[in-house]
């Protein structure tokens, strides 16, 4: 696969140092970072990422409010959830928001490969 | 509201140590104000460097500034309501590793108001939790996908159906004109035996055109009837035999021989299963030639399965269309004879094999070709 402009969200500066670490090792490019979910909206426009890694728990506005503003706004917009919420309601909340995908954490390289893969076969 | 260190002399700073130190899980106390850690247990301090004055949320989750998730307002509002301590599961980064946390507010030693945190490690437990609702999601991503297929597949039948009941609707209308008209010609042809032939022509197409129409038509009804089967028990010696006395009475007795071998009953809805017998006993009457013998119809009745055969006196099937004959509208290039639209014999396969039972051809029988329907046998009710 190419290389992907990735967009991460997340409120953890250590998720946000992991997930930059294994996205660059598959040979893609973190194009932006974000903390909360309403400058995630903001790095989308500015960044046009090509794919979003998205947590749920953020302050100011949770990840599935974020996805759903995100894809109001630009409707191809793939976008990943990378949560460490396991019930499968939030995730079910997150796909009906618009999100292609789920990785739950702990994330593992292989994990995400594949999601990106599903996600980037399912939407090209 | 605070409350005091459990089981502890707030005086006595050592206490706590050495109280600390015997919990095998990680814990740390960190002023509730300044976010200075006071001090952790042997257990946190295998994990994490921490030194007191650390601020926590550098020390433990490498953050700049006070967590995200941390629980140190909330445990103040709660202390002001009578709770002093909160439960929680928390994701790791760090380590990634999920903990069950407790904190609770507590009154230290020296005055300051204060935080203790004791964490348990619950990985290999959300490992199973989370693995448990990745698949209740996958499952129930995978049940809308279908209810989706369903709901477009349900969509596509019925756009078919109208579309069939609306073409036969409008077959049929010009069909009679045009069998009005030929009618009409008759008339005019004054006995005229070239062009009543071809009047003839104009009429036999019409038919033709009609039989097609009615059973595409039976052919849409089947997909629906064999869909609310109606089954009950069904004794199939009766069945077969009024469907023969029917048969012969169009046709003359002579052209049917029914054999009952062994009396069986069998689930069955009848008014569907005598079709599926009546279009093979058809088929049987229309390919054997006048005067070629009695269409041979026989019930045998096993243990397991009941067996309706007909055996005709017609040209037979070549061996490489027997399974080919069973297909929609698949009609054998040797039938040129015959009239027919390759349903009958699909019909026959649909309604048998709803009923849990089989139809088979055998082409190379001496006398033509004989078709078999078995179908399971429902045992004798227990009295």
């Amino acid at each position: 696969m190419s290389a992907l402009k990735v967009l991460i969200v997340d409120d953890s500066l250590i998720a946000v140092k992991k997930l930059t670490l294994m996205l660059e090792g598959m040979g893609h490019q973190v194009v932006g970072t974000a903390g909360t979910g309403a400058k995630a909206v903001d790095a989308y426009r500015t960044s046009n990422p090509d794919l979003v890694t998205m947590d749920i728990t953020m302050p100011d506005m949770n990840g599935v409010e974020a996805t759903a503003r995100i894809i109001g706004e630009f409707p191809a917009a793939r976008i990943i959830m990378v949560t460490s919420h396991g019930q499968e309601r939030m995730v079910i909340d997150s796909l009906d928001a618009g999100a292609k995908g789920y990785v739950l954490k702990p994330v593992r390289v292989e994990k995400l490969s594949d999601m990106i893969d599903k996600v980037m076969a399912r939407t090209t | 509201m605070t409350t005091a260190f459990p089981g502890g002399n707030p005086s006595d700073p050592g206490y706590w140590e050495v109280i600390f130190d015997v919990i095998p899980f990680p814990v740390y106390v960190a002023d509730s104000t300044t976010f200075d850690i006071i001090c952790a247990n042997r257990a946190m301090l295998q994990r994490v460097s921490v030194r007191p004055g650390d601020k926590c949320y550098a020390a433990i989750y490498q953050q700049p500034a006070p967590c995200t998730f941390c629980k140190m307002p909330e445990l103040e509002s709660g202390a002001a309501c009578g709770a002093n301590y909160l439960e929680f599961e928390h994701f790791n980064d760090l380590d990634d590793r999920w903990y069950q946390l407790r904190e609770t507010m507590v009154a230290w030693f020296d005055g300051r108001r204060a935080k203790y945190s004791i964490a348990v490690d619950i990985s290999a437990l959300k490992e199973v939790q989370n693995a448990l609702a990745e698949a209740h999601a996958e499952l129930a991503l995978k049940n809308r996908r279908l209810n989706g297929a369903l709901a477009s597949e349900q969509e596509v039948t019925l756009n078919q159906r109208n579309f069939l009941a609306m073409v036969s609707h409008e077959f049929r209308m010009p069909l009679s004109i045009i069998g009005g008209a030929a009618q009409l010609l008759e008339i005019y042809t004054n006995g005229k035996q070239e062009a009543g032939e071809e009047v003839a022509k104009i009429d036999r197409a019409v038919h033709r055109m009609s039989d097609l129409i009615d059973v595409c038509l039976a052919d849409d009804r089947l997909t629906s009837a064999v869909a609310a089967l109606q089954v009950r028990r069904t004794e199939l010696a009766p069945l077969v035999e009024d469907i023969c006395r029917e048969k012969a009475e169009l046709g003359g007795a002579e052209r049917l021989r029914l054999t009952i071998g062994a009396s069986a009953a069998a689930m069955a809805d009848p008014a569907m299963l005598r079709v599926a017998i009546s279009n093979l006993l058809d088929n049987a009457l229309k390919y054997s030639p006048a005067g070629s013998g009695p269409v041979l119809v026989s019930l045998d009745g096993g243990p397991a399965e009941a067996r309706i055969a007909v055996a005709d006196h017609g040209p037979g099937i070549p061996a490489d269309e027997v399974e080919r004959v069973f297909e929609k509208f698949y009609r054998s290039p040797s039938a040129t004879g015959t009239k027919g639209a390759g349903l009958g014999l699909y019909i026959v396969k649909q309604i048998v094999e709803s009923h849990g039972g089989r139809v088979q051809v055998r082409p190379g029988s001496s006398i033509g070709s004989e078709f078999i329907i078995t179908l399971p046998v429902d045992p004798e009710p227990a009295d």
